[in-house]
């Protein structure tokens, strides 16, 4: 029954003293402790920030004052969550396992019921520590809280395992009738899912303000009520009824009443779906196959690299941008990635620079000056820190290559500059087409942007460099969902600060430079403005370059003391 | 118990008509054989022969799309789990789990497997396979060595009927090697049935009884030694390599020299 097999409880039980125990041993040293300690008090923070933000704006009756049936409203967002995590259910068929477990358990003697039970059980301990964050969030809009709390907990729990059946009955079809669900729609509706989720939890986080400041929605809970109460749509909501129910239940009793139905409710789906009678061996053999490739690619690359390369694609030529000798070969190789991967990576990279530009576009829209000479500086900064950090076609995804890296014929220095150089001079364009497409859009020309765009190529590399050296200085690779995520964390945040401080000293030297010098000429020129931002150009653009010389001359030292035998997990 | 009245008893492996395709490629296509109890039967054939898509079908792993497999008696289909209780399985590369240290490996291996009183037996092999210095090491800190003996240490404990191993030997120094191959045949010796694929033609020399070569798929020959040498017109005393190039197809020296001197006998 639930319980499961005797050994798959016994391996469970193992593999949790395992994570113990490997949270003791980086507890052992301290930096361990301290990584340990800012990740968890920078997660504590996150929840309590969202269990305040509430409280601060007085909004425990959040739903109170709109024209919206509470219940209804809880029947519509489990049905919209639903959706979005069936339609996850696409890219995970079968039973996923991780690669390192998947032959072992198929070989050894337990049924395959046993295996979906030990599967959903996992599941169910990781989805309880997740959705704290909307147990949270809910807390504060239930009419009781703790209703709130356990509810959400209860519902995620059951989406789990309706996912996990929808995922067998998905690998049941694959078997059966060969892919007949297209990965691009099972994609299209989890890009509307999760800016959907997005508009949820913004809204639900900073209230009615997100909706009327960000998205222009006023009066929108009269619309949303009108929906709500049409027959077909209340007919559709029906089976998420018990749920809403338990989630807003008003008293203890009505709570113990719906949360017992909804636990019914749960057991029962947790058994169907460990007796359905589906072999999903194989369709989970390539799913755990898929899985651990794109996330070693996420790991090498960032979020942008998860996607495989189209044959299509590979077949084109990339020209050598770079030149043609040793130094070209090595900014030829990272372009061919770039390129590459363009077909989803650069459509992402464009995507977010464009939310950027609208985000601060609308939140400078009120002040003339700030938006025409400010506002590109600030889309400049953004981007090239999002960007720097999402596409990382940089020494992150050489980790494992440095072996052979380093024996290749080219001076440590200009190697570190041949593998940033197509990163940079990609983000510098993406940035630049922002700002100048922004500028042209708005009428909103300043010689401000001429100066960005001039000097922006020369800060990029700056900061990757700087971001590499970090990196070349404490490999360390993570990706999301892996063990020790508050100790990664931590570490994230500390190397983050590093990186951030070294830049803003050298910004502050460069800017204090160029400022003193235009200071002196214009005590003694009375220049105008435009001369004014010129000559910062003319002064820092010759220290940027300098600094990157010298960044570059860092970076070799790093590679050459590179140890190519430490742990980078 | 001898060896020979070992082999004479029912198979403790038996495949029959074993056919596996992907995306209409057929891997394997009806392969049948029978491995007895205490024997060891090489796998060989080249890359792709589908070696490793036959173990895999007999471990459970891969479903079984066409045929029948029955470990000490049990079907694969209908008894899996008691079939499965009967059967290790070695991967090439194997994959222990990050966070469980070798010895609770072991002690997972033992649950699974139901293995009564297996801590004895359990420091006998991690003794026996050179591990007893990291019996507190966790996976993810393990060489390739290393793992390839823990796996070996998971199979092991159980005493199984039948073991499956998909190139054994890969990763392990001289030393290792030589522990390996005593431990396999004192494994078969004690009456487990051991399939061992390798593309160490002299490993399955020096230990198979019999020989199974498969090429793209298909049985190409069964049997031992001698009668490959008879079957496949090889000279007297031709080695495992020149049986096993003229069973899978001929083999060419692509050295001009050879050419030339080709031309010349010519």
């Amino acid at each position: 029954m639930i319980g499961g097999d005797p050994a798959l409880r016994t391996l469970a039980r193992l593999k949790f003293r395992g994570s113990l125990r490997k949270t003791r041993k980086r507890l052992k040293t301290f930096s361990g402790i301290v990584f340990l300690l800012l990740g968890g008090g920078l997660g504590a923070f996150w929840l309590f920030s969202i269990y305040m933000s509430g409280e601060l704006k007085n909004e425990s009756d959040y739903f109170a004052g709109m024209s919206i049936d509470l219940r209804a409203m809880m029947q519509a967002v489990m049905a919209f969550f639903t959706v979005v995590s069936l339609s996850s259910a696409a890219n995970v068929r079968g039973l996923y396992l991780p690669k390192n477990e998947i032959e072992t358990l198929f070989a050894a003697p337990v049924s395959r019921r046993d295996l979906v039970r030990y599967r959903m059980q996992n599941d169910a301990w990781r989805t309880m520590l997740g959705g704290l964050i909307f147990g949270v969030i809910m807390m504060r809009r239930a009419p009781v809280g703790l209703h709130g709390l356990l509810g959400t907990l209860l519902a995620l729990l059951t989406l789990v395992v309706v996912r996990q059946a929808v995922s067998l009955l998905l690998a049941d079809v694959t078997g059966r009738f060969g892919h007949l669900f297209k990965p691009r729609v099972a994609k299209l509706v989890a890009i509307v899912g999760g800016v959907g989720i997005w508009i949820f939890v913004m809204t639900l986080v900073m209230g009615d303000d997100f909706l009327v400041d960000f998205l222009g929605i006023e009066k929108s809970s009269e619309a949303v009520g009108a929906v709500l109460g049409h027959p077909i749509v209340q007919t559709l909501l029906m089976p998420f009824y018990p749920q809403a129910a338990m989630i807003t239940a008003e008293t203890p009793q009505a709570f113990l009443l719906w949360s017992t139905v909804c636990l019914a409710i749960y057991v029962g789906l947790f058994e169907f779906t460990a007796r359905l009678p589906i072999d999903f061996r194989e369709t989970s053999l390539e799913t755990s196959a898929t899985i651990a490739k794109k996330l070693d690619r996420v790991k090498r690359g960032g979020v942008f690299s998860a996607g495989t390369v189209d044959q299509s694609v590979a077949n084109k030529r990339v020209p050598w941008f770079f030149g043609r000798g040793a130094f070209g070969a090595v900014a030829w190789v990272k372009a061919t990635e770039i390129m590459r991967k363009g077909q989803r990576g650069l459509f992402a990279s464009l995507f977010v620079v464009g939310m950027v530009t609208v985000v601060i576009s609308m939140i400078t829209r009120e002040q003339p000056e700030l938006a025409s000479a400010l506002a590109p500086l600030i889309i400049a900064v953004l981007a090239v820190l999002y960007l720097s950090g999402g596409m990382r076609v940089d020494f992150r995804g050489e980790l494992d290559r440095m072996e052979h890296i380093k024996s290749w014929p080219l001076a440590p220095s200009r190697l570190f500059t041949a593998i940033l150089l197509p990163q940079v001079v990609t983000i510098s364009g993406l940035v630049a087409l922002a700002i100048l497409g922004r500028a042209a859009l708005l009428d909103l020309w300043h010689p401000a942007i001429a100066a960005a765009l001039i000097v922006l190529p020369f800060a990029a590399f700056a900061w990757m460099a700087v971001d590499n050296l970090v990196f070349l200085f404490k490999p360390v690779r993570f990706v999301p969902g892996q063990e020790g995520t508050l100790h990664h964390t931590g570490r994230a945040l500390v190397l983050f600060f590093l990186r951030m401080v070294i830049f803003s000293v050298l910004m502050a030297v460069i800017a204090a430079i160029s400022f003193v010098a235009v200071w002196g000429a214009e005590e003694l020129l009375q220049w105008g403005e435009t001369a004014k931002i010129f000559t910062i150009v003319a002064v820092a653009l010759p220290m940027f370059i300098l600094a990157d010389w010298l960044l570059s001359l860092l970076g070799g030292l790093l590679i050459q003391r590179f140890d190519v035998s430490r742990e980078t997990g | 118990m001898e060896t020979s009245e070992l082999v004479n008893q029912p198979p403790a492996l038996t495949v029959q008509g074993l056919s596996r395709r992907f995306d209409g490629t057929l891997a394997v296509d009806d392969l049948s054989f029978e491995v007895a109890r205490g024997e060891i039967l090489g796998l060989v054939g080249p890359n792709g022969a589908g070696k490793t898509t036959t173990l895999r079908s007999v471990a459970g792993i891969l479903p079984l799309q066409d045929g029948k497999v029955a470990i000490g008696g049990f079907d694969l289909v209908a008894d899996e789990v008691e079939a499965k209780k009967g059967l290790a399985w070695v991967p090439d590369n194997p994959e222990p789990f990050d966070s469980l240290t070798v010895m609770e490996h072991l002690e997972f291996t033992a649950k699974l497997y139901r293995v009564k009183d297996w801590r004895p037996r359990a420091e006998m092999l991690v003794d026996r396979f050179e591990l007893t210095e990291k019996t507190t090491a966790m996976g993810s800190e393990l060489s390739r060595g290393m793992r390839q003996k823990l796996a070996f240490c998971q199979a092991w404990l159980p005493r199984p009927r039948v073991v499956l191993m998909d190139e054994p030997l890969s990763g392990l120094d001289p030393r290792g090697i030589r522990s390996a191959k005593h431990a396999i045949r004192e494994l078969a010796a004690e009456g487990t049935a051991v399939v061992l694929s390798s593309h160490l033609l002299e490993l399955i020399e020096e230990l198979s009884a019999r020989l199974l070569i498969i090429d793209r798929g298909k049985r190409v020959f069964m049997g031992t030694l001698g009668e490959a040498r008879v079957h496949l017109s090889a000279a007297e005393g031709s080695s495992l390599e020149d049986i096993f190039l003229a069973a899978t197809g001929e083999w060419r020296d692509p050295t001009p020299e050879a050419s030339t001197e080709a031309g010349a006998a010519e």
